[in-house]
């Protein structure tokens, strides 16, 4: 265990005395603490989850949390450097802070927080409720603590210089205020959760919050620049602004102000801070608690009668819909089979979710960023100038990565052991299974987009675009079948995922991001003549023809493919 | 074996437990003595597992009386989870930690000297061929190297009843001799064992009394030979069928042959 570790652990251990007194055994909270925080540092955290799978066993994940939260204290700083005004920027600083401190909490903290095992190794052990209840508080606050210390040490220092010792204190109180009404934030949002869902799909809504602070993170990063530019120039300020009533952040803001000057707008304000989280915290002791300590305990119960089952897609319009599509796209036996197996597991693995899904969000937000930054306006794009064919080609393009991403990662699954059917079943071609892999990538994630792609082209360029489109689509599906044969070496969610890429597939995949950008250029060249795009279209379709039929036809010595035991 | 003169180790009382509106116990009664190894047995969502982590302390909201060496478990769960040791069904345990590490966490919390514990510790997983594992994280451990694992935390503080629930799924044939010789002697020092399972000669070679639960109430309690001459069948096998199948087993194979074979399926 490292020094952070045990100093905090003794920092929180020293009312021993008290917990005695409240009836806990401070001998075994030590004990039990100690094994937790042990267990916390070799726990994968959110860093870790987006990145690849490394073999080497995890350590020191305490500090590298900590480490994170700083960078992120630090990024917020940003907040003081958009506005001029001190109002505006403590309320842009508190909204970050609310918004990260909660997003990370729930991401990084809730399988700690749900770790049912505790019910069946803790509990038949002679250790009391009020010990285990303790413990498990102890748990979360310093957990809180190696988040929140860091995270709000850049700002509490910057106070501190900007405007004295007294400033920042008023405002490291100010924080712990904040950080009280976050935890009754997250609370609400734990109780919502298991409201309206099971506790068996909370790890999937979990996920879904981890994708998307990932996109989050990339919209703030591509975003706040440009924001944080048209503040500056404006001299934007939010006071004054009856809507800011509605972001606690403000009224923290607010609070701040107060200490400075009087003001019946900072009084509010400072009221509101002051009274608003003591209040939330008594909601969270009193209502929350029990209840989630009640969901809890019939999560841990294992009873599987409370617990609703999983749907399977049974008979779900979707379900339907995957059906037909199926049948429609691909033949009977390995083929519709692979289709079918890849179009639920990319929807219901966690792994593929978390690793594929941040990227088609970073795309789209790239798509939309593409339409901004070029500045073309509506006539240039009907007109059809040189920019705007970039646009409408590059957004038209983009939509061969996806499918780049997500066959490259469906070929991974934490459950590869389980592809052992593949091999023991009679397959004569496992080329059908990456045929009707692929068709399946194609149909569920690039055809909704090349919808959309064609409605907005409808809708803001006219029908004169269509053909470009049409050209660009079947070009599209040309270099996905491209990189299918080229890349894709292994049946779906069959491989172990290794850290170590080969140097041959680094430059395979590399040659494969040139397909596209190839077919693009030579798609600009041909643009404003309909006959020639149209000719295009039909050699396009013959060639992805022609390599499907190859592709499907890859014999099993072809593949060179083996069980991973 | 006579037992009274000696106090029972485990006494149930008109035990029940819902879950919801669902009754999954409909008073059990059980009196059970030191040294007796019970096999416990039933079909799936017979009841089984919920009396066991009632007995663990797992579940404290029943109704009835469980009283284990003269102590109650509502009033003094403390005591009485002190003298239970637990091999839970699922292999659960914190995988991220050594065997050291988790044994030694669990050592401590039933208050074993450190100096006793060490050793134990040490000797239980040598005996059990993992010394040289003691110190690797367990998460790459196999099933069966985990249930080990789990078997020792059960028995390391030499608690007066060990309660295992299926112990020798995943382990390999030296390992099952090993654990049922260990479970005869400690029954033989007068340690009480609740074994519950679903491999049915195990149980019958294993156990000195077995109960049988069905729908939440016990249907059968007695020796072996006991059942075995009540319902004049030869196995536990035969014996556990024929008192909580619905249908006939040799009729359902029947009907899977003739959907297999395209027959219809006549009934």
């Amino acid at each position: 265990m490292n020094f952070l570790n045990k100093l905090l652990l003794r920092l929180v251990l020293m009312p021993a005395l008290l917990y005695k007194k409240l009836g806990a055994d401070p001998r075994q909270l030590r004990l039990i603490l100690t094994a937790k925080l042990m267990m916390d540092d070799r726990r994968p955290n959110m860093y870790h989850y987006t990145r690849r799978k490394t073999e080497k066993a995890i350590s020191g994940s305490t500090l590298g949390t900590m480490f994170f939260s700083l960078l992120f204290g630090l990024f917020f700083l940003y907040g003081f450097m958009i506005s001029d005004e001190r109002i505006t920027q403590l309320t842009i600083y508190f909204s970050i802070y609310i918004v990260i401190l909660s997003t990370t909490l729930i991401s990084d903290f809730t399988s700690v927080l749900m770790d049912v095992r505790d019910n069946y190794i803790i509990l038949p052990k002679p250790v009391n409720d009020k010990t285990f209840v303790l413990c498990r508080l102890l748990h979360i606050f310093i957990h809180l603590l190696k988040l929140v210390i860091p995270m709000s040490l850049p700002a509490v220092v910057y106070m501190f210089i900007q405007q004295g010792p007294g400033a920042s204190l008023v405002f490291s109180f100010i924080l712990l205020f904040c950080t009280v009404f976050t935890i009754f934030l997250i609370n609400a949002v734990y109780l919502i959760i298991l409201k309206v869902s099971t506790p068996a799909k909370f790890q999937a809504i979990i996920s879904y919050v981890q994708i998307f602070i990932a996109i989050f993170m990339y919209v703030g990063y591509q975003l706040v620049p440009r924001l944080a530019n048209k503040i500056m120039l404006t001299g934007y300020t939010i006071s004054g602004k009856p809507w800011a009533w509605l972001l606690p952040s403000y009224w923290f803001a607010g609070g701040w102000q107060f200490f400075y000057s009087f003001n019946i707008r900072y009084a509010t304000g400072g009221l509101l801070s002051l009274i608003v989280p003591p209040l939330t915290l008594w909601i969270v002791v009193k209502y929350f608690a029990p209840s989630f300590n009640q969901k809890l305990s019939q999560l841990s119960a294992g009873n599987e009668e409370g617990i609703k089952k999983k749907r399977g897609s049974g008979s779900s319009f979707w379900a339907l819909v995957k059906q037909k599509l199926a049948a429609l796209s691909t033949g009977r036996g390995e083929e519709r089979m692979s289709f079918l197996l890849t179009w639920d597991l990319t929807s219901r693995s966690k792994d593929f979710k978390l690793k594929v899904y941040p990227s088609f969000g970073y795309l789209l937000v790239y798509a939309v960023m593409l339409f901004f930054n070029n500045k073309i306006t509506l006539e240039e794009l009907r007109l059809g100038t040189s920019g705007s064919k970039l646009t409408v080609l590059s957004v038209t393009y983009i939509c061969t990565f996806i499918v780049a991403m997500a066959l490259e990662q469906i070929q991974y699954s934490d459950k590869f052991r389980a592809s052992w059917f593949y091999y023991t079943t009679p397959i004569r071609k496992p080329g059908l299974i990456l045929a009707g892999s692929l068709k399946a990538t194609m149909i569920k994630f690039v055809a909704p987009a090349c919808l959309v792609i064609l409605i907005a082209g409808l809708a803001i360029i006219g029908v004169q675009v269509v053909p470009n489109l049409l050209l660009g689509f079947c070009n599209v599906w040309l270099s996905c079948l491209i990189i299918a044969v080229l890349t894709v070496r292994a049946l779906p969610f069959s491989a172990f995922q290794h850290n170590k890429k080969k140097a041959g597939a680094i430059i395979r995949s590399l040659m494969s991001m040139l397909i596209p950008l190839f077919l693009g250029v030579l798609q600009f060249f041909v643009y404003h003549s309909v006959w020639a795009v149209l000719l295009c279209c039909c050699l396009s379709v013959i060639a992805s023809w022609l390599l499907l039929d190859y592709l499907k036809n890859k014999s099993w010595q072809q593949l060179a493919v083996a069980y991973n035991e | 074996m006579d037992h009274t003169s000696m106090q029972p180790a485990i006494v149930i009382e008109n035990l029940r437990k819902n879950y919801g509106t669902k009754q999954v116990l409909k008073g059990v009664n059980l009196e059970i003595f030191p040294g007796q190894i019970i096999g416990y047995i039933g079909p799936n969502g017979a009841g089984k597992s919920t009396t066991v982590k009632i007995l663990c302390g797992l579940i404290n909201d029943y109704e009835g009386t469980v009283t284990v060496n003269g102590t109650d478990l509502k009033q003094e769960p403390i005591r009485v989870k002190s003298m239970i040791g637990y091999v839970p069904e699922l292999a659960e345990l914190y995988e991220v930690l050594t065997p050291r590490e988790f044994l030694e966490l669990m050592g401590q919390l039933y208050n074993v000297p450190d100096a006793v514990l060490a050793m134990r510790i040490t000797g239980l997983m040598e005996a059990f061929g993992l010394g040289s594992n003691l110190d690797q994280r367990m998460d790459t451990f196999s099933k069966g190297m985990r249930q080990k694992v789990l078997i020792a935390s059960g028995i390391l503080h030499n608690p007066d009843i060990l309660i295992l629930d299926e112990p020798l799924s995943g382990l390999d044939a030296n390992s099952v001799i090993i654990i049922k010789e260990l479970i005869s002697s400690l029954a033989r020092e007068g340690k009480t064992i609740f074994y519950c399972s679903h491999m049915m000669d195990v149980v019958e070679k294993v156990s000195d009394r077995i109960v049988l639960i069905n729908e939440g109430a016990v249907i059968a309690n007695g020796t072996f030979e006991e059942l075995q001459h009540q319902l004049g069948s030869n196995s536990l096998e035969k014996i556990f069928s024929s008192l909580t199948a619905t249908e006939s087993p040799s009729a359902k194979a029947h009907q899977m042959i003739n959907l297999l074979e395209n027959k219809t399926v006549s009934t």
